[in-house]
């Protein structure tokens, strides 16, 4: 899911051009020293992919929408079978769709900021009709009286139902379960819901929840922050709309007709963990093959362009995310672009189906629809294979992802990666690292989504923070193939952070693993600044000298040469190891290499040229840093304003003054 | 020696304004270019740190000196609502200059200009404020429709389509925040014209404007419009602002005036249509009735 880009792309909007690359003065400038390190050409490692899942649940539903009534009815079959180390006599299963039923929904209650605020203006919810354990001999046993739907602190909430089973499911053992239910939908919130005739209807059925090997649910009621978790398995759904209705849906079509003024398509997909879809009479569509995947544009009449700039980003994500992260391993793929006022809807993902977002009118320096799709793309990988549980370790797919889409947005579009505006090129990658700075101190990335006290913390931890520490990885060690090789290793499987970690760890050692640790577990945070910087003529020694046991006086003499040298400090409980450039009288440049494991470092300077100014981390790689205005210092600053700043913001004002005078 | 004097009173009277707002606007820019310095001062590449390729270093420094930025923005616009009333002045010596300059008669210099200007001031003042709260009611109102028009719309004609026609509503708004503007301009016009009062001006341009409604549009849109396209293409020239050293910086510079320069000058072209066309359709002698002359 994507959260807003905030308020960073309008700070940018001030009237300020571009300046330059530094000059190339330095006796070892690094080659193009100052150009955007997000421009990726490292190959990912190809390590084997797993082709298919361990299919653990197979749903055959069919669904049929009344668009004026904003109900689906569901019917169908579900056969879940017992993958773990433990038999069980017992069920979980997740009626999300409850989530809008009342405010006294864990959902609604928590509402701390976000999408999904707004209480929806039309209640939604989801009732179980039919609930039955079917036998071999065809006798079915009704679990329907069985099924408890209060849960949460005081019982009201109805997203989590708890089912008791008539005898234990042993290890291997699997069980077919009838059901029908009734969902009414919401006017659109949180990722579902219909507007007019636009239905996005997702969370919409029974769904059970995953059985960890140990033989324990991981079950939760839908919380406000949270997302989702569930076993991978084969969904066969037949959908039943209007005619006129056009039918967006994970998986591909396998049959189709238009029988009684109905359009029914039946979509089946395995190797996923869940099915979404949707249904408008207006939607218009682009088609279009990419690297063998048959991807659907869905957009609204008007959104021409912008649905155009969705294929493209797909066009450019789809082939570079499978190159980094494993074959993208389905047929079709379908990018649903709902209207501005639906845009509750927008900014999701489900297997093989995501959701884009942006008004018509967005221009095109600004790149927000095309990372959101590149965004939502990613999340086939950080969710979709790599299904870990987002309700728990949210950051391990939605942080991952922002890296990964800040990745691709990088190399498809280099430093002008989120905007281009007025000659200023602003990077996603900068966007996550200036964002990740707030509330680094307030609490850890790696905890629950249910944990975080607002939606604004959970996007500056959750996506930026992890974002940021990942992309200081990739700048520093070159994290970019352990994560390649995470994402292929646990393709169909469901990681936890110490697999992460492990990974890490083998590939670029336990250190790096370690600061990857604390950097999320432990609210990681590091700051390098340069305290002083000196530099004189070298001279002899003078003064009162004892020798021989006679007193000498000795003045200084021009040794013909300078000294100097400079102090800098790394605060913080990370550490990096960071180039430390030496600027010249003469502006010439030197650096050194500082392992940064200490938390001070002196830096001696002797030569024929005098040392003017000393700058850490010159190439930003250290998008972490704390506070970038400490990481140099120069012997004699300037005084007075910044003159470009100055001529630039004078401009802007003449401009205003012309606009607003007489 | 009159006639060579007053085209050298009109540049000079442009050269005032536009010293005038680069004073302003410097005043306005100060604290938000010293923060900057204070913040990077210590980088051996000064403030091109800030516009280096991603704009790291500019975000991390807009979000860290938030509350400072936020105070220099505050600060700016004062300055610039303050100048903006104060180059009620100037504005009016470039009036007379201007009307001086079709006439052949006075001011023989630009001190001559300041005493008509001075007395015009609360004249000019009242039709500066006047005319900005109706353009800002206008205005209002396009905030307010839009919405309202695409709401009306949007189940009939889907969201595009109806912001479209919402934006239509309000570019039909926009065209009369643009009569207004053309009003105040002719309005002060007619006081250079010796109409004395606020209101005789204003009586004396919805009368030239009545006579001459397409003469007045089309002069005052064509150098609107063109007024903005040197400003628009320095600034959205994209590698323009990048290129380093004093040399270019000064380059920079003068190109930036340049722009801001003819600005002031098409406002002076246009200015000078508006004088001449409300001399020629309005007698201007105070309180007595209007008269139409021909143009």
């Amino acid at each position: 899911m994507q959260r807003s880009m905030g308020t960073a792309l309008a700070l940018v909007g001030l009237c300020l051009g571009t300046d330059a690359a530094s000059p190339n003065l330095g006796v070892r400038l690094e080659p193009d020293a100052h150009a955007d390190p997000l421009i990726r050409t490292s190959p990912a490692a190809a390590a084997p992919e797993r082709p298919h899942a361990e299919d653990v649940v197979d749903y055959r539903l069919t669904a049929r929408l009344d668009p004026d009534a904003h109900t689906v009815h569901g019917e169908g079959r579900i056969v879940w079978r017992n993958m773990s180390r433990q038999p069980v006599q017992d069920l979980w299963l997740h009626l999300y769709l409850n989530a809008f039923k009342n405010d006294q929904s864990v959902f609604l209650r928590e509402r701390v900021g976000g999408r999904g605020s707004t209480r929806p203006s039309d209640w939604g919810s989801v009732d179980v009709r039919r609930l039955a354990l079917a036998s071999p001999d065809g006798a079915e046993v009704d679990l329907l009286p069985a099924m408890q739907t209060r849960g949460g602190d005081d019982g009201a909430d109805e997203t989590d139902a708890h089912v008791a089973l008539p005898r234990k499911i042993a290890t291997g053992e699997s069980i077919e379960l009838a059901v029908a239910f009734d969902d009414k939908l919401p006017s659109v919130v949180e990722r579902t819901g219909y507007v007019g005739s636009f239905h996005m209807v997702a969370q919409w059925f029974p769904k059970i929840a995953r059985l960890e090997p140990d033989g324990t649910w991981a079950h939760f009621p839908m919380h406000h922050l949270a997302e989702f978790y569930a076993d991978f398995g084969t969904y066969d759904v037949t959908l039943d709309v209007p005619e006129a209705f056009t039918i967006g849906a994970t998986g591909p079509v396998v049959e189709a007709r238009v029988a009684g003024g109905r359009r029914i398509e039946r979509h089946v997909q395995s190797d996923v963990h869940d099915f979404a879809w949707t249904a408008w009479d207006r939607w218009r569509a682009l088609h279009e093959t990419i690297a063998g995947v048959r991807v659907t544009v869905l957009f609204p009449p008007g959104h021409e362009h912008v649905a155009a700039r969705d294929l493209a980003a797909v066009r450019f994500a789809l082939p570079y995310e499978a190159s980094r992260y494993g074959a993208y391993p389905y047929d079709v793929l379908t990018v649903v672009h709902p209207e501005d006022n639906a845009r509750e809807a927008g900014g999701m993902e489900y297997p093989t189906l995501i959701t884009a977002e942006g008004p018509w009118w967005t221009p095109d320096d600004v790149l927000a629809p095309e990372i959101v799709t590149v965004h939502e793309l990613g999340h086939q990988w950080f969710y979709g294979l790599v299904a870990t549980n987002e309700a728990a370790w949210p950051f391990l797919d939605e942080g991952l992802n922002q890296y990964a889409e800040a990745d691709a947005m990088a190399a498809w579009k280099g430093p002008g990666s989120a905007a281009n505006v007025f000659g200023l090129r602003v990077s996603d990658a900068a966007l996550q690292a200036v964002a990740s700075q707030r509330g680094v101190h307030d609490g850890p990335v790696a905890q629950s989504a249910s944990a975080f006290s607002s939606g604004a913390k959970y996007g500056q931890l959750v996506y930026a923070r992890t974002a940021a520490v990942l992309e200081t990885l990739a700048r520093v060690y070159g994290i970019e193939a352990t994560l390649g090789e995470y994402a292929r290793r646990f393709r169909f499987e469901h990681p936890t952070p110490d697999d992460l970690l492990a990974v890490v760890a083998e590939n670029l050692g336990p250190g790096v693993a370690a600061t990857l640790r604390t950097a999320l577990f432990d609210k990681g945070w590091v700051d390098y600044a340069v305290d002083g910087v000196w530099s004189r003529r070298a001279e002899s020694p003078a003064g009162l000298f004892d020798r021989d046991g006679r007193r000498e006086t000795q003045t200084a003499t021009d040794q013909g040469h300078y000294e100097g040298g400079a102090t800098v400090h790394r605060r913080g409980t990370l550490s990096f190891p960071v180039d430390i450039e030496l600027v010249l009288d003469d502006g010439s440049r030197q650096r050194v290499r500082w392992s940064g494991e200490e938390a001070e470092t002196r830096i001696p300077w002797q030569g024929s040229v005098g040392l003017r100014a000393v700058r850490v981390d010159p190439d930003d790689r250290v998008v972490i840093d704390a506070n970038l205005e400490n990481n140099a210092a120069q012997i004699n600053p300037p005084s007075g304003p910044a003159p470009r700043v100055l001529e630039r913001l004078a401009l802007v004002a003449q401009a205003a003054l012309q606009w607003l005078g007489p | 020696m009159v006639g060579a004097l007053v085209p050298s009173v009109r540049a000079r009277a442009i050269a005032l304004l536009w010293a005038c707002q680069g004073i302003l606007a410097l005043v306005a820019a100060w604290p938000a270019a010293t923060m900057v310095r204070a913040a990077f001062g210590g980088d051996p590449d000064g403030e091109a740190i800030l516009f280096r390729p991603g704009g790291h270093a500019l975000l991390m420094f807009l979000a860290r000196e938030a509350d400072g930025v936020q105070g220099a923005l505050a600060g700016a616009t004062v300055v610039l609502v303050v100048g903006a009333a104060a180059s009620i002045l100037p504005t009016g010596m470039l009036l007379f200059s201007l009307e001086g300059s079709l006439n052949a008669r006075t001011p023989s210099s630009l001190k001559a200009t300041v005493a008509p200007a001075v007395r015009s001031f609360t004249a000019l003042a009242v039709l500066f404020v006047g005319f900005g709260l109706a353009q800002a009611l206008v205005l209002g109102v396009g905030a307010f429709v839009a919405p309202l028009v695409a709401n009306l719309t949007e189940r009939g004609a889907g969201e595009a389509r109806s912001q479209e026609i919402a934006a239509v509503a309000v570019a039909v708004l926009a065209l009369g925040a643009g009569y207004l503007a053309i009003l105040h301009d002719v309005a002060c016009a007619a006081l250079a014209r010796r109409h004395r009062t606020a209101l005789a001006a204003l009586a004396a341009s919805l009368a030239t404007f009545q006579a001459h409604p397409f003469l007045l549009a089309w002069a005052w849109a064509w150098r609107g419009a063109l007024s903005w396209g040197p400003l628009v293409a320095i600034t959205f020239a994209p590698r323009l602002g990048e290129r380093r050293g004093a040399i270019a910086f000064v380059l920079l510079v003068f190109l930036h005036q340049a722009a801001v320069l003819v600005r002031i000058a098409l406002r002076a072209s246009w200015l000078t249509v508006a004088i001449r066309t409300v001399g020629a359709t309005v007698r201007a002698v105070h309180d007595e009735p209007l008269a139409r002359a021909p143009l």
